[in-house]
């Protein structure tokens, strides 16, 4: 397999690209390599601990004093509390949305308004979750950022 | 919700009753009494009934995130109570006829009426901020993706 780096500017984003015939498992462990360089975290499953790509994260929900993390089709448990994710990711591309919300602003496709006041977001998974009014203006801030 | 943020939608709501109170007026006027003439304090009748129509507001509303099912509770109830301020306002020392019956009835449904546009307003900038977090977000996932 011939491994080629290429030098790009400033103004273009830093990317990776696999040529490959068909995607398959050695490829899939590339893929989850390079990810897990973007950062990851504990996440519990069936009693068993997985290192959870920042980047496959979609949200993360705080419910009756318990952490879950949520991929696209998977939810894992954390002993993490929210604010500590909070800590932890606002500097990445993830925002607080609700008191037991944060959210990877990267898997949104759209925002509507909801019935009562507040708003829904639709994430590239097709759930649907609540964006409080309280944290419209701070979501905002971060997005111009 | 912060303080703030609470103030500028109690203005919001109260300024676009105000306006459609104003339309309000002018259409059950010209219904029920088409030749009666007003001084200009007339001007306030609007912006006092605006005023009491917050007052619901503020009573029925609630810090925390409620379940669809108990906003429109609420927001029944507040309607209820807004008919019966304004009513009561309007009708007091009035005899109790006919014609007051049937004024209190077109007051009634006209703030049923401005009831509704207010929130059917409320919604259409609520989808207009909505649209705009769209985009924004859209931008931001371009400037970050990679």
């Amino acid at each position: 397999m011939e491994i080629k780096i290429v030098t790009v500017g400033e103004q273009v984003q830093e990317y990776i690209e696999i040529g490959c015939h068909q995607s398959n498992r050695n490829i899939a462990e590339i893929v989850r390599f390079l990810k897990s360089r973007q950062g990851s975290v504990d996440g519990m499953k069936d009693d068993r601990q997985y290192q959870l790509p920042v980047v496959d994260i979609f949200y993360i929900e705080s419910v009756d004093e318990r952490t879950f993390i949520y991929l696209e089709k998977d939810c894992y448990e954390s002993r993490k509390k929210l604010y500590e994710f909070e800590e932890i990711l606002t500097s990445r591309n993830f925002a607080r949305i609700s008191k037991a919300v944060i959210i990877n602003l990267m898997k949104i496709v759209s925002i509507s308004p909801a019935l009562n006041g507040r708003f829904l977001c639709r994430l590239t998974n097709g759930e649907e979750v609540i964006i409080s009014r309280k944290y419209v203006p701070a979501i905002k801030e971060k997005l111009k950022g | 919700m912060m303080m703030k943020e609470r103030i500028r939608e109690i203005a919001d709501s109260y300024f676009i009753s105000v306006t459609l109170i104003n339309a309000a007026v002018f259409v059950t006027g010209m219904m029920f009494r088409p030749d009666e003439k007003f001084g200009y304090e007339a001007f306030l009748s609007p912006l006092i009934y605006g005023a009491l129509t917050v007052i619901p507001t503020m009573i029925m509303y609630s810090g925390k995130e409620l379940p669809i099912r108990q906003l429109i509770l609420r927001k029944a109830i507040q309607l209820v109570m807004d008919i019966l301020i304004v009513v009561a306002v309007i009708f007091a020392g009035n005899p109790i006829n006919r014609e007051t019956v049937t004024a209190a009835a077109g007051v009634s449904v006209s703030i049923v009426i401005v009831f509704a546009a207010v929130h059917l307003i409320e919604w259409m900038l609520a989808r207009r901020t909505a649209k705009q977090l769209t985009e924004q977000i859209a931008a931001f996932q371009k400037r970050n993706s990679g």
